[in-house]
């Protein structure tokens, strides 16, 4: 039986009537971005593999840009915030304590689920910010490592954009051309061209091309609600019918509550519920989390019962500990003649780095990314969209004339550096639909971010106004952005000063492994979810051995 | 009163009209915006909230055009979450309705309805193709990680900016 819920259309996956509880190799917990590249990558070399997922499918079909409230669904059933959306796979995330609030999505895809699908790589430099730059940590690999299997994940989920970037070490050609600019890009790009600052047609999971069975992107507008033409990537409809097809044993509505344990130092399997409250067991020689950076060491931390009061692979301490985000802040350009702002993928057209590594005549280290977006639609703009400004009453009517279909923006993506004091931690003041306690987000930007916050206002202003913009309104720290979700579970050599080793193998339990954001050393400025899969793709091929060619 | 009454004074008072744009008290916005609050429980918690006896608190029917405007600022000042629901419940119900969408084509030009099924392809066809020239010219910009093989890469990059690379060939920099 599954629940009543208000969220996207569920069905259970085709071939798994029934609950999974048979040994296997490998068990994965959660089927978002990393699981579900991580599993298809396992199966095609032969290992089995079960993932169980807290939530359900969703499908494109049902995507609210084909209804009439499609603007509004964002507002409730479509929110990137659990506590918001409050569907019954969610779990209650206490933010009180952060300016930022959490976002997330529980189901087959995970985030990808609700995401925009921008997707720009890390930098070579992003690997090595203690060595380069003395901030932070190094990563125990490099971006040459991770390099092949970026390109892997790009030929799997489809990719928007254009090979030669001078910003970035080379790629192959993008599986489509990029994203159109649009009125307003057009206006940013000419303008970063101005001030001499790179620019570059952004890198999206948006096909622009007609390809196989997914149609090409027809200007929308909101990705982040989903996609019914399947232009935009997301797990569920990339990695997931190409795993499900090679064998992998799919389980939705299955909550992981525990981990299993035969010696101190070795899983044996979980032990989840299913929807009706009734507990499970899945033994498996590996078990690999993959529940993002709050929803992995919520598990952690809760799931070892009394064998580990402590946490699970926290000899460290650092289990939850160094949440890493991205303060966002955006400026937005209001312009004299039409745009049609509206139209577009709104979220992302072309992405200047200029400011992204560590300048010593500035005053802060490390650096932010400036990624110009266009504008929302009707009712997103009425309520404020990031910036602006309509009042009620009389002036709303003249004040929305001025604003819709006339603005772009440009986000300020901030580096964030490790804070022990930014954490996530176990809260029973709230409870899952299983009586699991919630998780607590600590958060706070350091003053590093807020001057970069503040540098990178004043070079979106200068932007926005070289390109014409006849008014400029900020935010200096957008709240519901908490979607990079990193460091909870940090990857390093030292089982003192870190969680994982470069193999995404715990420390304490070699045979536990995680592979979601919760694993970043860094948090770069640049969304992370190519680099989760990226990760998760190598941390899959050194699991079974690496492939001695370039794997298909 | 009922709710949906002191609904359609709520929204009239957010949304008065001005020119061609309807005042919502015209559009009786109070049932769709019931409706939409009926497809979310934390929605329907504020409005019940506001039909229980927020709402008869600050409409009363003797109160004037001004009265209800001083009311709602209150609740906006005072009870910023409820107010903040109530608002976009009014914008919402407005914005979808269809003499709404018809000014809102009239002035812009954005066809009516959903984002889909049809979207809005002109800003492909209506696009062209970027001049990277100047970006090019400037050379590489991403910074050196100390490796070797970041020295190879580079010197690569720099040498035949345009070079079409093949995932074989980036799977040769693994160390």
């Amino acid at each position: 039986m599954s629940p009543t819920s208000t969220s996207a259309t569920r069905r259970a996956t085709p071939g798994t009537a029934e609950p999974v509880t048979a040994a296997t190799d490998v068990v994965v917990v959660g089927a978002g971005a990393a699981g579900a590249a991580l599993s298809w990558r396992l199966r095609t070399a032969g290992l089995s593999v079960v993932c169980l997922e807290r939530g359900y499918w969703s499908v494109p079909a049902d995507a609210p840009q084909n209804q009439p409230d499609w603007e509004g669904q964002r507002l409730r059933s479509r929110s990137p915030n659990p506590n918001v959306r409050c569907s019954p796979e969610d779990y209650p995330v206490l933010a009180d304590t952060s300016p930022i609030q959490p976002q997330m999505f529980n189901g087959v895809g995970g985030s990808t689920v609700l995401w925009s699908a921008h997707a720009p790589r890390f930098r070579p430099s992003d690997f090595k910010v203690r060595s380069l730059d003395g901030v932070g940590n190094d990563w125990p690999i490099d971006y040459w490592d991770l390099a092949p299997y970026y390109e892997m994940n790009d030929r799997i989920s489809g990719i928007s954009g254009l090979a030669g970037d001078p910003g970035n070490p080379p790629r192959t050609p993008r599986t489509t051309p990029p994203v159109p600019l649009g009125p307003g890009g057009h206006k940013l790009a000419d303008a970063f061209e101005q001030l001499g600052w790179h620019w570059w047609p952004t890198d999206g999971q948006v096909l622009t091309r007609d390809v196989g069975h997914r149609q090409a992107c027809n200007g929308c507008g909101p990705c982040e609600l989903a996609c019914p033409r399947q232009a935009r990537s997301s797990a569920d409809i990339t990695y997931w019918p190409l795993a499900v097809e090679a064998g992998v044993r799919l389980v939705t509505g299955a909550t992981v509550v525990g981990v299993l344990f035969d010696a101190p130092d070795r899983t044996s399997g979980v032990r989840w519920l299913d929807d009706d409250g009734v507990e499970h067991r899945t033994e498996a020689g590996t078990v690999v989390l993959a529940g993002n950076g709050i929803g992995t060491p919520r598990l952690l931390l809760t799931g070892g019962g009394s064998t580990h009061p402590d946490g699970i692979a926290n000899s460290s301490g650092l289990v939850g500990v160094g949440l890493m985000l991205h303060p966002i802040a955006a400026a937005t350009g209001v312009f004299a003649e039409p745009l049609a702002a509206w139209s577009g993928n709104s979220a992302f057209c072309l992405l200047s780095q200029e400011f992204y590594e560590t300048d010593s005549a500035r005053d802060f280290v490390r650096g932010y990314e400036m990624q110009v977006m266009r504008g929302q639609g009707p009712l997103i703009t009425a309520l404020g969209a990031f910036t602006l400004d309509i009042p009620w009453g009389s002036g709303h009517h003249a004040r929305f004339d001025e604003l819709f279909g006339r603005v772009a923006s440009v986000a300020i993506s901030c580096e964030d550096l490790p804070d022990p004091a930014n954490r996530i931690v176990i809260d029973d003041t709230a409870r899952d639909r299983h009586g699991i306690p919630a998780a607590r987000m600590v958060y706070r930007p350091d003053g590093n971010s807020r001057r970069m916050i503040r540098h990178g206002l004043a070079a979106a202003r200068r932007a926005l106004e070289t390109a014409g913009a006849v008014q400029v309104l900020e935010n200096p720290l957008l709240d519901q952005t908490g979607f990079h979700l990193m460091g909870t579970a940090r990857m390093g050599n030292d089982p003192t000063t870190s969680v994982v080793d470069a193999d995404c193998r715990t420390h304490d339990v070699p045979n536990l492994m995680v592979v979601d954001g919760s694993v970043f050393a860094s948090s770069a400025a640049a969304n992370p979810t190519p680099t989760i899969q990226a990760l998760a793709l190598r941390a899959a091929d050194r699991l079974i051995g690496e492939p001695g060619s370039v794997p298909t | 009163m009922t709710a949906v009454a002191r609904l359609d004074l709520l929204a009239q008072v957010l949304l008065p009209g001005d020119g061609d744009w309807p005042a919502a008290g015209e559009l009786r916005l109070g049932a769709a915006m019931l409706d939409i609050a009926s497809r979310h429980r934390g929605n329907k918690d504020a409005l019940d909230a506001y039909a229980g006896g927020l709402g008869a608190k600050i409409f009363d029917d003797d109160g004037d055009d001004e009265a209800r405007h001083d009311a709602v600022a209150h609740l906006e000042h005072n009870e910023p979450a409820v107010f903040g629901l109530l608002r976009a419940l009014a914008y919402e119900a407005y914005y979808a309705h269809p003499r709404v969408q018809d000014v809102l084509a009239a002035h812009t030009g954005r066809r009516p309805g959903p984002a889909q099924p049809a979207g809005y392809p002109q800003v492909f066809a209506l696009d062209r193709a970027p001049d990277l020239s100047g970006v090019r010219a400037r050379g590489l910009v991403w910074r050196d990680d100390g490796t070797e093989t970041a020295a190879t890469v580079r010197a690569a990059q720099e040498q035949d900016p345009m070079h079409e690379w093949t995932e074989e060939e980036i799977w040769s920099w693994r160390r």
